[in-house]
């Protein structure tokens, strides 16, 4: 069986396109967070987050072979979110706030017409939910690569099991893949 | 621009309609838009809602069991484990009855050579990973026996075998018994099954989907967990049983030319893979699966499940029946010699019994003799 936690994002879609399960399960699990906090940031309410997020995931699956096959996952996942979002506030009453601050935004003719500094924004947007990691996550993390120290001896050093390491840190890596594939399709 | 716009611009948004500006409009409000105020919340809160949305995609798309969702299992052993020095002390044993009662009515057992058909240790069993990797769960030693992606597979003390983790990438696993083997398994979903000599069963770490399904190779007693939303299905050559709570035994070994499904509580379902026929039964009552029929009737289950209870329980059986358990049993080939009688016996002998012993019991209808010739067994008139 193949170990899917250290397939690239662009070797998971295309297995996902293939229709493989695991694929599109590695896929849920190493996105789910960030597009989570993502959209509560700008919906304020989980179970509508949760609505959305289910359908975007189903409608991934549904649509998978007609996916692009992009390096840029997140960047690719964030767009459908977005574009959930847009079709939820299109339903919205005129009065509505999300309607209201449309309008404003609009009648201020602030706006970004250059697509490419659009397309940056978004994915500092992406970076700042990384960072955003939980804190001890983050210190782990940084103990085992910028401190060079085994599982054992951060778990020694922060009081906490082994086994917690390894899942923290492999958490980690998975953020942080994400967060690689945006520095390098980003900027 | 009017508010009642602003609707119609995300339509035309969605739909792939609009100018270049009014893209640049629309997706620079959503950069710059939070929602503001609204309450932290908590991470166990977060992971909830996320597990929901996995149970609600694995439903749907008939996905492996989530990451975040706990697989606890245990794997028993039917017996506490007898030890190595034990097994020792029991061969000697053997050996010894053997000079002292040189055979009578078990004729010409040449000197040694049955050690290794004095049953000691019968837990046995090979616990195969997805990604294809074994581990002999009687020689495993206690603690952590095997990692496969996520998940830390435990054996503890009292021999009982935990899965703990994430059964993300688990799909399916296989236990195996060799022939004198015999193990215990719980499943995720509680349900219990006895795992008789010589036999398989492939099951996946979690369940998922609209049914519970497992396949069966040789013969198993199961005690199904009730889950009316999920049907429990027995997969087994040519045959499928399928049920929502119930104590049953299947017995499909490929040498035994039947498949013979046994009902002790509830009900089930028998349906054969390619032909309409079903059965379904009641309790007492067995179904026998041979070519392309299916029959039922009444019969006395305690004979079914004598394995489980550590017994051959035999009752009006030719000896090619009663051999082939033997045989499964105590590892052993089995030859017969012309004109051996098909006459009908019956008794009970504990599995736990010594293959000489065993012979010895049978032999003593003065219907049969055997030669013992190392790990063959031959039947004489």
């Amino acid at each position: 069986m193949l170990e899917y936690k250290i397939l690239s994002d662009r070797e998971l879609t295309s297995l996902l396109r293939a229709g493989d399960k695991y694929a599109y399960t590695e896929i849920y699990n190493r996105h789910k967070n960030l597009l989570q906090n993502h959209l509560y940031k700008k919906l304020g309410d989980l179970e509508l987050v949760k609505d959305v997020l289910q359908d975007l995931f189903v409608k991934l699956w549904d649509n998978k072979s007609e996916m692009p096959l992009t390096d840029n996952l997140p960047g690719y996942l964030f767009s459908a979110a977005r574009n959930r979002v847009f079709n939820h506030l299109s339903h919205q009453q005129v009065a509505s706030k999300y309607i209201s601050s449309i309008q404003t935004f609009i009648n201020e003719d602030n706006y970004i017409t250059d697509l490419v500094i659009r397309e940056k924004e978004f994915a500092q947007i992406i970076r700042q939910e990384i960072d955003a990691l939980p804190a001890k996550m983050k210190e782990v993390f940084v103990l085992s690569r910028e401190g060079h120290l085994s599982h054992e001896e951060i778990a020694k050093h922060l009081n906490i099991s082994p086994q917690t390491v390894s899942k923290q840190i492999s958490n980690a890596l998975k953020i942080l893949r994400v967060r690689l594939g945006v520095f390098f399709y980003f900027l | 621009m009017q508010k009642e716009e602003v609707p119609n611009l995300l339509k035309k948004y969605l739909a792939g309609n609009c100018s270049e500006q009014e893209r640049g409009m629309l997706e620079t409000w959503y950069l710059k838009y939070e929602e503001a105020g609204f309450p932290e919340l908590s991470q166990e809160k977060k992971d909830g809602q996320l597990e929901e949305i996995w149970a609600f995609l694995a439903d749907k798309i008939d996905l492996p069991a989530a990451e975040d969702t706990e697989a606890v299992y245990h794997i028993t052993p039917l017996w506490p484990k007898i030890t190595a020095a034990a097994a020792m002390v029991l061969i000697t044993l053997g050996i010894g009855f053997y000079f002292y009662n040189s055979p009578d009515k078990v004729s010409s057992v040449p000197n040694g050579k049955i050690s290794h058909t004095t049953q000691t240790s019968k837990n046995k069993a090979m616990l195969t990973l997805a990604d294809g990797r074994t581990i002999a769960l009687d020689e495993a030693s206690n603690g952590e026996i095997a990692k496969q992606a996520g998940v830390t597979i435990t054996k503890t003390k009292d021999g009982l075998l935990v899965y703990e983790g994430r059964a993300k990438e688990s799909a399916f696993n296989n236990i195996a018994t060799p022939k004198g083997g015999q193990y215990q398994i719980s499943l995720p979903d509680g349900t219990k099954v006895w795992l008789n000599a010589a036999s398989s069963l492939n099951y996946p770490a979690a369940f998922t989907g609209d049914k519970r399904a497992v396949r069966l190779l040789g013969e198993a007693y199961f005690e199904v967990a009730k889950n009316k939303e999920m049907p429990f299905v027995v997969y087994t050559k040519g045959q499928e049983i399928e049920v929502l709570g119930t104590h049953f035994n299947v017995n499909a070994y490929e040498d035994e030319g039947q498949t013979k499904t046994t009902l002790l509580e509830g009900s089930v379902k028998v349906k054969l893979a390619k032909s309409a026929a079903t059965a379904l039964l009641k309790p007492g009552q067995q179904a026998v699966f041979e070519y392309d029929h299916l029959d039922v009737s009444a019969i006395d289950v305690a004979e079914v499940v004598a394995w489980k209870e550590g017994c051959f329980l035999f009752q009006d059986e030719d000896i090619r029946s009663i051999m082939r358990k033997v045989a499964r049993w105590y590892d052993v080939d089995v030859a017969y010699e012309p004109h051996i009688s098909s006459k009908k016996i019956g008794g009970r002998i504990s599995r736990n019994k010594s293959l000489k012993v065993v012979l010895k019991t049978l032999s003593g209808t003065d219907k049969f003799n055997f030669k013992v010739e190392g790990r063959r067994v031959t039947v004489m008139p």
